[in-house]
Parts: C-alpha cells; sequence; structure tokens
C-alpha cells in the first residue's frame, strides 16, 4: 500500500514541478543520446577504413606460407597456388579472391640504392590507387624513393635481387607513375609493378606470396578461416584476417580501442557530474519541503524511496528517449551517409577512403551505452539521497 | 768430484746437441712434404692458366636448378666466370683480379664491385662460395699444412692433409680435412670446420676422367652439414690448361664483352 502510494506521490511529483522534471529528463536523455551517437560515429569511421582497406586493397582473409608475414623474403613463396585456387572455387561463401607477390630486393639508380619492397598485382585490380590493365608494363613508386634515387616518371629503375633458385636476378623497369603514398613506409619503399613482371623477376611461373579473399559475410570470417585450414596443410599455410594482417601493418589500428576508451572516459565524466549538479540542485532546492514532510511525521524512508522513484521515472524517459533517438539517428546515418567534401575529402581520399561519415548500426553500443548510463545514475543518485538522510529538520524548516 | 760434474757438463751438452736438431728437423719435412702434396694437387687442376667447361645443379628439396658457365683463369690470381645458361643469366660476368671482385649485369649494363667480405657468400644460390669458384689456390697460400694419416677412401689410398689457416690470411674455416689421393695427387673429399670445430660442409670428388693431358675427378659434390638435403653437383665438361690467355682478357672492359 506504501509502495503503490508513494509511486502516485513520485508520478504526481514529476508533473508538479515540469521544468524541474524536464532538467532531470533531459539530463538522462543527453547521457544516452551523446554517448551512443559519439561512439557510433567513431566506429562507423573506422568502420569505413577497414571496409576500404578490406574490400579495395586486400580482402578480409589472406593465405600466405607459414613465416611470411614475418619475414616476407622468397622462401616463404607459394610456388603454384593451383591447388589452393581450386579449393578456392569450390566456397560459395568466398566472393572474390585475387593474389600478390611480394618480396624484398634492392632498387638502384645512377650511385644510390635502397632496400625496397616489391609488390605485383595482379591486373585490373588496385592497390594503394595503383592499377595496371591487361599486359601493362612499368613500376610505380612513392615519392619520397623517387627522390632518394633521384628518378622520376619515364626513367627505367634498376632492380636487383634473388630468384627463386638463389641466382641473381636484375632488371631495369620504366617507372610509369610516382605518387606520394601517405603512410611513410609505402612512400619510402614500396614498389608496385604488375605481378607477371615480379613473378619474371623470380623466375616463377606461378608464383604467390599471399593470397587475399573477399568473402560474402564478414561474421562468417573465422568459420571460413577454420574450413580453409581444415584443408590446406597447417605447418605449411597459415590463414590471417584482416585484424591479424593490419595489426602487423598500423600501430594506429591498435592505438583505436586505446583511444576510444579514454574518449568515452571523459565523456562520461563529465556527463556524471553533470548529473550531480542537477540532481543536487534539486535536492537543494526542496530542502525546505522535505523538512517540512519529516516534521509532520513522514518517515525518511519514504522520503528517500519518492525522491529514489522520481529520479527512477525520469531516469527511464530519458534514457528512452536517447535510445529512442540515437537508434534512429544511427539507422538513418548509417542507410544515408554524410558526403563531405573540401579539404577534409581530399585528405580521407588520400588515405585511400572514401570521403563520408557513416554512423555504425551496431546495437551493441546502444545497449552498452545504456547499461553505462544505468550505472552512472545509480551511483549519483546515492548523494542527493544521503542529504536527505543526514537532514537537520530545524535547519531545513529555516531555509 | 770437480772433474766427474765437468764431464756430466759436456756429456749433457753433446747428448743435448745431438739430440735437438733431430726433432725440428723431422717436423719441418712432413710439414714441407704436406705442403708440397697439396701443391702438386692444386697444380693439378690450375696450372699457368685454365680454361673449364661446368655444368652445375643446385638440388633443393622441391627443385633443381642448372646452370653452365665457363671459367677462365690464369696462375693464382685472375679469374673470370661466363654463364652460358639458363636464358635469363646468360651474358652474366664475374671477375676476380687479385683481391678485387666485380660482377657483370648484361640486361642492366651495371658492373658491381663485389665487397670481399663477400667471398664466402653462396654463388647463384649454390652450396659453392664465390671464394670456391674464384679462389681455388686458397688451399695452398690461405693455409699451413700437416699430414694427419693416411686413410683408405673408396678404395683409394689418400693422404689427409690439416689445414689450419694461417695467422693473417681472409678465410671462414678454422679448420679443413683435405684427402689427396696418393698416386694421382687428385682431391677426393674435403671436410670445412668452422667454429668449435664444428663440421660445415663436405666437399666429394669423384668419377676420374681424362682431359687430354691431366686426369681430374669430374664431378664435383659439396653438401651443407646442417642441411641434409640440400647438394651441389659440379660435372666438368671440358678442362684445358695452359692455353694462352691474354692479360687484357682478365678486364672490366672484356668481361662486358664475352657473350
Amino acid at each position: 500500500m506504501l509502495i503503490i502510494n508513494s509511486c502516485k506521490i513520485a508520478w504526481r511529483n514529476l508533473s508538479r514541478n515540469s521544468r524541474r522534471s524536464l532538467l532531470t529528463i533531459v539530463a538522462t536523455f543527453m547521457t544516452v543520446f551523446l554517448s551512443t551517437t559519439l561512439e557510433s560515429l567513431h566506429v562507423g569511421l573506422w568502420d569505413n577504413i577497414v571496409e576500404n582497406e578490406v574490400r579495395f586493397l586486400s580482402g578480409h582473409l589472406a593465405i600466405q606460407k607459414q613465416g611470411f608475414q614475418r619475414h616476407r623474403s622468397v622462401e616463404f613463396i607459394i610456388e603454384d597456388p593451383s591447388e589452393i585456387y581450386l579449393l578456392l572455387d569450390t566456397m560459395s561463401e568466398i566472393e572474390k579472391y585475387n593474389s600478390r607477390l611480394e618480396f624484398t630486393l634492392l632498387a638502384a639508380w645512377e650511385d644510390k640504392s635502397r632496400p625496397c619492397m616489391l609488390s605485383g598485382i595482379e591486373p585490373n585490380q588496385t592497390f594503394k590507387n595503383v592499377h595496371f590493365k591487361n599486359d601493362e608494363k612499368g613500376v610505380w613508386i612513392g615519392k619520397n624513393l623517387s627522390q632518394y634515387l633521384g628518378v622520376q616518371t619515364g626513367d627505367s629503375l634498376i632492380l636487383l635481387g634473388q630468384s627463386m633458385y638463389g641466382t641473381n636476378s636484375s632488371m631495369m623497369q620504366q617507372i610509369i607513375e610516382v605518387s606520394q603514398n601517405p603512410i611513410p613506409a609505402f612512400d619510402r619503399q614500396l614498389i608496385i609493378a604488375p605481378i607477371d613482371m615480379a613473378r619474371n623477376f623470380l623466375d616463377s611461373e606461378k608464383a604467390v606470396s599471399s593470397i587475399f579473399l573477399t568473402i560474402h559475410n564478414a561474421n562468417e570470417l573465422e568459420t571460413i578461416k577454420n574450413k580453409i585450414l581444415e584443408v590446406l596443410p597447417a605447418e605449411e599455410f597459415e590463414v590471417l584476417s584482416w585484424k591479424e594482417m593490419l595489426s602487423g601493418r598500423s600501430p594506429v589500428f591498435k592505438l583505436r580501442s586505446f583511444g576510444m576508451m579514454i574518449f568515452k572516459g571523459i565523456l562520461y565524466f563529465i556527463l556524471g557530474f553533470t548529473l550531480l549538479t542537477t540532481f543536487h540542485m534539486i535536492v537543494h532546492e526542496r530542502t525546505h519541503e522535505f523538512g517540512l514532510l519529516t516534521a509532520l511525521g513522514m518517515k525518511r524512508k519514504v522520503v528517500i524511496l519518492i525522491q529514489g522513484l522520481e529520479i527512477l521515472y525520469s531516469s527511464i524517459i530519458g534514457i528512452f528517449l536517447g535510445s529512442l533517438i540515437s537508434l534512429s539517428f544511427m539507422l538513418i546515418f548509417n542507410r544515408y551517409p554524410i558526403r563531405i567534401t573540401g579539404d577534409l575529402a581530399e585528405a580521407m581520399i588520400k588515405f585511400d577512403n572514401e570521403p563520408i561519415i557513416r554512423l555504425s548500426h551496431n546495437i551493441e553500443i546502444l545497449l552498452n551505452n545504456i547499461i553505462t548510463a544505468v550505472i552512472i545514475i545509480s551511483v549519483v543518485s546515492i548523494f542527493p539521497l544521503a542529504r536527505i538522510m543526514r537532514l537537520n529538520i530545524t535547519k531545513a524548516l529555516n531555509n | 768430484m770437480n772433474n766427474l760434474l765437468k764431464n756430466w757438463k759436456t756429456i749433457s751438452l753433446v747428448l743435448l746437441i745431438s739430440l735437438l736438431p733431430e726433432s725440428p728437423k723431422a717436423q719441418h719435412h712432413t710439414d714441407l712434404e704436406a705442403t708440397e702434396i697439396v701443391r702438386i694437387a692444386v697444380d693439378k687442376t690450375l696450372g699457368k692458366t685454365v680454361t673449364t667447361n661446368i655444368t652445375m645443379k643446385v638440388i633443393r628439396p622441391r627443385w633443381t636448378n642448372e646452370i653452365r658457365f665457363k671459367i677462365w683463369s690464369e696462375e693464382y690470381v685472375k679469374a673470370l666466370i661466363l654463364i652460358t645458361y639458363p636464358a635469363k643469366e646468360k651474358g652474366q660476368t664475374y671477375l676476380r683480379r687479385h683481391d678485387d671482385l666485380w660482377y657483370w649485369l648484361p640486361n642492366i649494363q651495371k658492373t658491381i664491385k663485389l665487397s670481399s667480405s663477400l667471398m664466402d657468400q653462396s654463388w647463384m644460390g649454390s652450396d659453392f662460395t664465390n671464394e670456391d669458384l674464384l679462389n681455388k689456390s686458397s688451399f695452398l697460400n690461405d693455409y699451413q699444412h700437416s699430414i694427419g694419416s693416411i686413410e683408405d677412401l673408396n678404395g683409394i689410398k689418400c693422404y689427409k692433409i690439416h689445414l689450419l689457416p694461417k695467422p693473417d690470411a681472409p678465410v671462414v674455416w678454422e679448420m679443413v680435412h683435405l684427402w689427396i689421393s696418393m698416386e694421382g695427387f687428385d682431391q677426393l673429399k674435403a671436410a670445412f670446420f668452422g667454429e668449435n670445430g664444428q663440421l660445415v660442409r663436405t666437399m666429394t670428388a669423384d668419377e676420374i676422367k681424362n682431359f687430354g693431358k691431366v686426369s681430374i675427378p669430374s664431378r664435383i659434390i659439396m653438401e651443407p652439414a646442417a642441411k641434409p638435403d640440400h647438394r651441389t653437383i659440379i660435372y666438368i665438361n671440358e678442362f684445358q690448361t695452359n692455353t694462352l690467355i691474354d692479360d687484357s682478357f682478365f678486364s672490366i672492359q672484356n668481361m662486358k664483352k664475352l657473350k
């Protein structure tokens, strides 16, 4: 009976001072809305980068010889991938695959040379914005490498290294394009060439170093990976997911989750304090009222219960509205991403990314943030309730 | 008493004098003999000038690669290698003059000077090093020789000679054992030891063939100790000694012209 009455009183209290209630609702709403939208924006931007990387540059999965990822030398090259191709052709989960042949060699011009990494790509495949048509010849190099060697488009770059058989291999290749790659390591020492040229250099007709697979459903990644590993001899080959491939190459990837954690920490801290001041203000405003109620004989427990229920109601409304609006934001901006223009767009294109801002529609982000908001509200609401507990009736009445 | 002491002194002195020269002389004698044996064996395969035509098979677990080449060498200090097969490497030349080594790549029209530290690097992916092919007199000039024993190698009596590098010799081996046949002075086997006296690789030679003036082993097999399924076999197809080779033949200009 007491509880039902308390519920009723708390509900009425909400409408008694709508300005005050609105303030609490807005504070909880902001906690959920801001943290959810900002996180889904962050995740969405990152997903966009990954998606581009995965779709246009390599693939979700890569098949390589054991040891290639670490050593990147000719020793760990797949000499004849025909059997692997046959296996991949039977797997309907795989959308498409392409191969690359990568190894280290020495690039030279006049009296300068530098150890470089040669990436042989299949015709009509794009890698780092470089693309070769069928039977096209020549190589692409980064700006830094061209400046160091003192070469330019049209010059013939000298390549020195070893063939598959350990014999000396050398070649002269015309530079057909010099452009800046935003990743310094690539700009310094990456050479992109048609895969046939790379094979010719190694003296091997079919060799590839990695086979990149694009799969229909990214969630099946682990299943497909295991399926391939069941067939291929594990002591000879390894299958890497895009995460494993990227983590080896880009420290930014490792920093991502750490950065997001700091960012979320700061955000929750600010939102927590906003809530605390709101609650504190409400109790302060009603000190006289609480004093009067206790003086008239209402038990402190009941006062606390009613006040707690008030916070609960406004929080539920705030969280509900916050979830509803952030969910619609997530869905709308995921479906219709914001196109950006100008300098920022150019910078994004340079980094091989589509110039769009797309929110992630991963429901986990919303759920996590609701849980976090509930925890923050529960912790923060202890302070106003504890104040009622310690309320000095005389002082309160004189207030 | 004094006389006796004097006598003793004389006797011991006489004894000492008579004994002292004996042992060093004997030691010296065998060393000289060992060096002589090596000299005869090395001279047999080098002469004043040598022209050889070689087929090399590099055998690896998953593939076998064949390379054919010609070597011209003069005395102990000049050598030139021309690769004639396969097509991709055809025309590449290596030149050694004393301590300098050059390498010519016709497809990029470049001469590359190799540092002498690369002498112990693998030659064209084989188990032979640049040193093995371009500095065949190393056994004679870079080591001190002593006869270890006389051993029977597949029915052929051989001197087993211990080779220890001379103090400043530019060699990587800590010790080499060389088996030279007593009859034909052919180098039939060599075992190369690295740090801590560990066996690094073994060379064996057989199929003795007559090349006009000389008979030498025509098949040489090099096997690294650490990789049991790796092997390189050299077949000597032609071998001519003391042909007339002009000194200008061993020049950078000429190494670019050879085809």
